[in-house]
């Protein structure tokens, strides 16, 4: 009896420090695009987003320098941020939103959770609505956030230079991964 | 004359397809070779960014930078692995994404090691959470103290 009273509050404790929580953070969120291309496959990947989570809310906003995104090809790179995101007029992307769903996830218990994320995405000087479903994954007070979702260049301004245009794909793919953990 | 204007036009082509193939393959630049355009200590580093973001950016975005200071954070759940310098307790920082290509020099950095990193700047940001942080790509370990 005593051992399940101890077990029992042990649990509550474990809750309730979640949950005090304010927000979870991370400054070395992944962000990965990918675009399937005639002339070549395009990949590129960000290791330092800014990510926010607020648990109580459910408020989840990232900030990502456009520079940071690293391609395997030099000319890639350079035609990324020269022809396409202009990324010295624009240096960043961001996106506030939140988890729709946010009250069925338990924050302070262990378990993987299918979360709804709504929200404004700003790239290139634009701003659009975005919504996709992604994975929470809580392990104590650690949460990992996974999301993927497809954008399309030309909703956001980015013109494909016309000499590769048929070879290039408007839809890109992007893929979002996230190690958080708390801070109060 | 016609021969000789074919020959020197088929060796145009070759060259401008040997550069065009050159061009494209070109993969970036390994900074373990590249000498730093600026060498910073950490908190001097923030301090400019904080002092004056546009300024900052403008100078030193897009150049090799060298910076040593105190690791504060190794994030290697997933690739790259990004080594954070700053000072224990303040949420400033500078990212270093690191080059896996050099994984063996940085696989022993641990917390609270003093070191001396180079990178590709790729911008800073300050936020009311997280402070000022500034990133870097591509990066090497210099030498460690």
């Amino acid at each position: 009896m005593i051992n399940k009273i101890s077990s029992l509050l042990f649990m509550l404790f474990l809750v309730l420090q979640a949950e005090s929580q304010e927000k979870f953070y991370t400054k070395t969120g992944k962000i990965i695009f990918f675009s399937e291309a005639a002339l070549e496959d395009i990949k590129g990947s960000n290791r330092t987003a800014a990510v926010v989570l607020d648990p109580k809310t459910g408020a989840l906003d990232f900030s990502v320098l456009i520079k940071g995104f690293e391609f395997e090809k030099a000319v890639m790179q350079e035609h990324f941020n020269t022809n396409y995101v202009e990324s010295d007029k624009f240096p960043k992307a961001t996106f506030e939103g939140n988890i729709v769903n946010n009250l069925a996830v338990l924050y302070g218990r262990d378990g993987s959770y299918s979360g709804i994320v709504r929200g404004k995405l700003t790239l290139h000087g634009v701003t659009r609505d975005v919504e996709t479903t992604g994975t929470i994954k809580i392990t104590g007070s650690i949460i990992e956030t996974s999301a993927r979702f497809h954008l399309l260049l030309t909703e956001f301004g980015i013109k494909i230079p016309s000499a590769v245009k048929n070879k290039i794909s408007n839809k890109i793919l992007v893929r979002v991964e996230c190690r958080m953990e708390g801070v109060e | 004359m016609k021969k000789v204007i074919r020959i020197f036009s088929i060796l145009a082509l070759l060259a401008l397809g040997w550069f065009m193939v050159k061009e494209l393959t070109r993969g970036n630049k390994d900074l373990k070779e590249v000498t730093a355009d600026y060498i910073f200590e950490t908190p001097a580093l923030i301090a400019a960014f904080e002092k004056d973001s546009a300024l900052a950016s403008k100078q030193y975005v897009d150049k090799i930078i060298s910076v040593s200071g105190n690791v504060k954070t190794i994030d290697a759940h997933d690739n790259p692995v990004v080594i954070i310098l700053g000072a224990p307790g303040k949420m400033s920082s500078v990212l270093f994404s690191m080059d896996s290509t050099y994984a063996e020099e940085y696989k022993n950095i641990r917390e609270g090691d003093q070191v001396r990193l180079k990178g590709v700047c790729t911008g800073g940001e300050s936020q009311e959470l997280f402070g000022t942080d500034i990133k870097f790509n591509r990066a090497v370990v210099e030498n460690l103290k």
